[in-house]
């Protein structure tokens, strides 16, 4: 468990290293590629939801902390632990064609947190983009998800089988 | 069964905290913990983030330049174009004089803000902003303030909103939370400039009726208690959008890369632009200076009078 958690850090940091410093030089008309948000799609639909809840909350934290001061902290923890864990509770239903599966639900996923996020700092009185601008992050960024999942997903789920302990609430 | 039952359980649990530290963060604003917990994270994760950019930076560069092949050769043929089209048409010599002599002068304004400033190299882009912010990796140690304009070689690229010991987070002018008081270069008229992320910016004219065409040029405008000093270069207009009702806007293009920054410069010394007069500063005229009273026949009166006055100022 202690080293499952480790390694869920690592993918977190390394996450956040790469969206921070990396994603914004491969924007594509103003969209960048959205990796930690990613990384919980992913980690949830292969660990399931508890999993999925808990790395979502921590995903999400760290994002609230490191974000400017207009966001307030634990909109993001909120968002993502909640699309964490309904990507693990999605993921029985997804057997059938999983790769396919897993990447459209992991964009599904992605568009759903712009648009979250957007409606729970309506809700606080945050300043933010239009409605159109708004659809178009969001179809931006599940254009990234079905780019970036496939290799995210081969690429954790081979880590996460090569380790000894199983995850507990699955 | 079980695990499915403690996944709901953990997701209640969760969920309210979320909700605690959004209720608290809201209640607390910018004074409260939170945000020295988050400025604390910014310092622990900025190193982290330098040594990593470092890193990455080179083959970042290398990736970039691959991708921008197509449109450089495009540039390349359409300057070209440009140079050859720009030879046919020099003007004369004495045309150039005029134009020389204007351009110091304007030169000359130019040296007189006297502006001192710290350059930085941006770190990155904090996580889940699409290109609201950046991190600078020079902070209140080189003398960065809250509000200071940031610029690069090409004009104004937003003003600092936050400052650790070593860096610093730049509200580009692309946030949609982003609002500057502007000036069009050519006729003077004023304005207020919004940012719309990746779209142009949108420029509200005071007047709206007032004269801007396309290729105008949009300047920052000192205001009341502002810190971002005056004429520093925006963008150009480029189209105009009515927005019904007799309202019109107009899409500015910025002359800053904003998808391409990696040096800044921070302006340290601009002179803050007063909020009001500062009543202990208001220069009173001298007595020798002061309007002559009324004539008045009775002058005992008028002495009465000037007496009462210098009460009231004290």
């Amino acid at each position: 468990m202690i080293l499952r958690g480790a390694v869920m850090a690592l993918v977190l940091v390394t996450a956040l290293l790469l969206q921070t410093v990396v994603a914004p030089a491969v924007a594509v008309a103003g969209v960048v590629p959205d990796l930690v948000v990613l990384t919980v799609l992913v980690l949830g639909l292969l660990e399931g939801p508890g999993s999925g809840l808990r790395y979502g909350f921590a995903a999400g934290l760290a994002v609230d902390l490191l974000a400017s001061g207009d966001t307030i902290l634990g909109t993001s923890a909120l968002v993502f632990l909640l699309v964490g864990y309904a990507a693990g509770a999605a993921r029985p239903y997804l057997a059938a064609n999983e790769l396919l599966g897993q990447t459209l639900a992991s964009a599904a996923g992605s568009a759903a947190i712009v648009l979250l996020s957007r409606l729970l700092e309506v809700v606080l009185g945050v300043d933010g983009p239009d409605v159109v601008s708004l659809l178009l992050e969001a179809v931006g960024v599940a254009v990234w998800a079905v780019l970036l999942a496939p290799p995210l997903l081969l690429l954790l789920r081979t880590v996460l089988s090569s380790l000894p302990d199983q995850p507990q609430a699955s | 069964m079980a695990d499915r039952r403690r996944s709901r359980t953990l997701l209640a649990v969760f969920t309210l905290v979320a909700l605690v530290l959004i209720t608290i963060d809201y209640r607390l604003g910018d004074d409260g913990f939170t945000a020295a917990v988050r400025r604390g994270a910014v310092v622990a994760f900025s190193p982290v983030q330098e040594g990593f950019a470092a890193v990455v930076r080179p083959v970042g560069s290398f990736v970039a330049t691959i991708g921008e092949l197509g449109s450089l050769r495009e540039q390349n043929a359409a300057l070209e174009a440009e140079l050859n089209e720009l030879t046919e048409q020099l003007p004369s010599v004495a045309n150039l004089e005029r134009e020389n002599a204007e351009l110091r002068e304007l030169l000359e304004m130019r040296e007189r803000l006297e502006l001192t400033t710290s350059a930085a190299r941006v770190i990155g882009q904090p996580p889940g902003e699409q290109g609201s912010t950046v991190l600078i990796d020079t902070g209140a140690d080189q003398g960065v303030d809250v509000g200071m304009a940031v610029l690069s070689a090409r004009g104004l690229v937003g003003k600092v909103t936050e400052v650790t010991a070593s860096h610093a987070r730049v509200e580009l002018l692309t946030s949609p939370s982003a609002r500057y008081a502007v000036r069009v270069a050519e006729n003077a008229e004023t304005g207020l400039l919004r940012g719309q992320g990746a779209d142009p910016f949108q420029l509200e004219l005071l007047d709206p009726e007032a004269d801007a065409e396309p290729g105008d040029e949009v300047v920052t405008r000192t205001f009341q208690a502002s810190t971002i000093p005056d004429g520093l270069p925006i963008g150009e207009i480029i189209e105009e959008q009515s927005a019904g009702a007799g309202e019109r806007f107009l899409l500015v293009r910025p002359y800053v890369d904003f998808r391409r920054l990696s040096f800044v410069q921070v302006v340290l010394d601009a002179p803050e632009a007063p909020a009001d007069l500062d009543p202990d500063d208001v220069i009173e005229p001298e007595e020798g200076e002061r309007p002559d009273p009324p004539s008045d026949p009775d002058d005992g009166d008028a002495e009465d009078e000037a007496g009462d006055d210098g009460a009231e100022e004290e």
